[in-house]
């Protein structure tokens, strides 16, 4: 029994341990919150002042930029319109005298041309002269050639070429001839008639001196 | 020995070698015992070579049964065979038999000699003869006259 309260007693005593710990706790987390939110506050106040000064001095580089850029793009203007002045003027002179070079160039030019022209036909004509007749002269003496040489030497290949077409067909013809010749006198020709032709050839081979 | 006309014997240089080998057969055949000159004779050339023979053997007075003389007979007529001239002839048709006779014929009767016929057949010739003897060529041919013909004929101017 004594043994149980004891225990009943301890219980308790931890609870309250316990109890006041978790208070404590909770203290201290209170004050650190409320100790961030301070730091929290003071923190966007300077952010807001730093942002707040950094716009005016934007502001102000722009306006000193505008007004800077608003004079230069003035002064361009000025001496745009005095370089266009001059190079209208410059040109205008340019092509004065080009024209005028032009004019005077295409005048010689066109004599030039015409002189040449006349000069080249003169020349031409001459040429073409002087050509023709030399042409006729080496197409006369050519002709004289070959009549001379070439001539005579065709007509004797012709001749020649006529000759042995000739001598070839007269050769065909004497083989046909020949074989006809032979076909009908062998024929015609009996035993008897060749016993008197071979007795002839003997006489005539004696006659010639074959036999002695 | 001169038996001078052997062309009834063979005409051609071939029979003249036939007949000359049978005549050897003769000649080895002549000691031995039975031996018999006329049945040889009639053996290796027939009947009428056969006499011809033997009427030549015995134109020459000699014994029928003397080895010795038959031996020295066809032993002549081998050596006049061996000496007689060849003639080559070229013909235009293959000779008959009586062709053969009408040229050794004229030979003896014009040449006074025999000949031994070579004998070779062109029919190109048509008629006539090619003749070579003893190194000497002749031609007569009727081939050779028509061709001087058609010579000829080519030959005139054509009007």
């Amino acid at each position: 029994m004594e043994n149980f309260e004891l225990a009943q007693i301890i219980s308790t005593a931890t609870d309250l341990v316990l109890l006041l710990f978790i208070l404590i706790y909770f203290f201290h987390l209170r004050s650190r919150e409320k100790r961030l939110n301070q730091k929290e506050n003071q923190i966007d106040t300077s952010f807001h002042k730093i942002v707040d000064d950094a716009l005016s001095r934007e502001r102000k580089i722009i306006e000193d930029t505008t007004q800077e850029a608003e004079q230069i793009i003035s002064g361009a203007k000025y001496l745009s319109n005095e370089t266009k002045q001059s190079l209208d003027q410059t040109l205008a002179k340019m092509v004065q005298v080009m024209e005028q070079g032009v004019t005077q160039t295409s005048q010689e030019f066109i004599k030039y041309y015409f002189d040449s022209l006349n000069h080249i036909t003169g020349q031409s004509l001459v040429n073409f002269q002087n050509t023709t007749k030399q042409l006729e002269e080496n197409m006369t003496i050519q002709i004289k050639q070959f009549q001379e040489t070439m001539m005579p030497s065709i007509q004797k290949e012709l001749e020649l070429y006529k000759k042995q077409k000739m001598a070839e067909a007269d050769k065909v013809v004497k083989v046909i001839v020949q074989k006809a010749s032979r076909e009908v006198l062998n024929k015609t020709i009996n035993i008897d008639d060749h016993e008197k032709l071979i007795v002839d050839t003997l006489e005539k081979a004696k006659a010639e001196g074959v036999f002695d | 020995m001169d038996l001078t006309d052997l062309s009834k014997l063979f005409k051609t240089k071939v029979q003249a070698d036939d007949f000359s080998s049978s005549l050897d057969q003769i000649i080895r055949a002549i000691y031995s015992a039975d031996f018999n000159f006329e049945q040889n004779l009639l053996q290796h050339f027939g009947q009428t070579t056969s006499d011809e023979l033997l009427r030549l053997y015995k134109s020459q007075n000699n014994a029928i049964q003397n080895p010795g003389l038959i031996k020295q007979f066809l032993e002549a007529i081998k050596d006049q065979i061996s000496k007689l001239p060849v003639l080559n002839l070229t013909l235009a048709f293959p000779p008959r038999e009586n062709t053969l006779k009408v040229i050794t014929s004229w030979f003896m009767l014009n040449l006074k000699k025999q000949v031994l016929l070579s004998i070779k057949v062109d029919p190109t010739l048509i008629g006539g003869a090619y003749i070579d003897f003893n190194g000497k060529h002749f031609e007569y041919s009727i081939q050779n006259k028509v061709s001087s013909i058609i010579d000829q004929t080519y030959e005139q101017p054509t009007n």
